[in-house]
């Protein structure tokens, strides 16, 4: 197993980095052949999260603190965001408009669709949200 | 953000060169689209480059598709990447966005209406 984490600040240009991070973690531990397609996705979810928490948990105040946590197994991967900005409730938030009548709404509909569990954390150590994914689709019983 | 205009006739062609169209640089899109969306009612864009969107990449490409279709014209996608095309799938936009494989097909898509 493997555990590393990495302080960044909330602004969007950081984004790019904490995905490299991720990514990297990922290589270090899972086989080369691993699907472009999971790492795509997870990439996908975690830009989604920490776009969340510059926008909502920290109104897209710069310079606030947002801890990313990783921990990779052979077959699952775990994230952790972490903040100390304003909670967040997923049930808040709208379902997605498809009918081109909205122009966002759908991080939170991409990261559910992406992930194998999403958890949103409400207290210690901070608020966040924690996202899993398998490196293999589950086939189906 | 850098973007090449080609014009066809009457259809503006637009080029995204950049990697990305994501949270980072999705208002520089907008900021550099604009001029082009004056008056444009057929407008395609070219994805070829991009190889990572997020929603906030999608939202100013449905911003795009908002403004034309107003003034009764129409966007496509053309040359869209494996990893963007996963995430149009995503959040339907194929529905009310016609992506297709060449610029010449996004061309000629218009000549159909």
């Amino acid at each position: 197993m493997l555990r590393q984490s990495r302080d960044f600040t909330s602004e969007m240009t950081q984004l790019a980095d904490m995905r490299h991070f991720v990514r990297d973690c990922c290589a270090q531990v899972w086989p080369a052949d691993t699907a472009p397609a999971v790492l795509g996705e997870i990439e996908l979810a975690l830009q989604e999260a920490a776009a969340n928490v510059v926008r909502h948990a920290y109104g897209n105040e710069p310079g606030r603190p947002i801890r990313l946590e990783v921990a990779v197994s052979d077959d699952e991967l775990e994230l952790t965001l972490l903040h100390q900005g304003c909670d967040f409730d997923p049930e808040a938030v709208p379902p997605p408009s498809f009918d081109g009548s909205r122009t966002g709404g759908f991080g939170v509909h991409l990261i559910r669709q992406l992930m194998d569990d999403v958890s949103y954390l409400h207290g210690d150590p901070g608020f966040g949200v924690r996202l899993r994914k398998r490196r293999l689709a589950r086939t189906g019983a | 953000m850098q973007l090449i205009v080609d014009k066809v006739d009457d259809v503006a062609i637009v080029t995204v060169q950049a990697e990305v169209l994501d949270a980072s640089n999705a208002d520089d899109f907008k900021d550099e689209i604009e001029p082009v969306l004056g008056d444009c009612t057929k407008l395609v864009l070219d994805l070829n480059r991009v190889q990572f969107v997020d929603s906030r990449g999608c939202g100013v490409i449905l911003s795009c598709l908002k403004r034309v279709t107003e003034r009764g014209g129409d966007l496509k996608l053309c040359r869209v990447t494996r990893p963007a095309r996963t995430v149009f799938d995503l959040i339907r936009l194929h529905r009310i966005c016609e992506i297709v494989d060449t610029r010449d097909q996004a061309v000629a898509a218009f000549k159909k209406i």
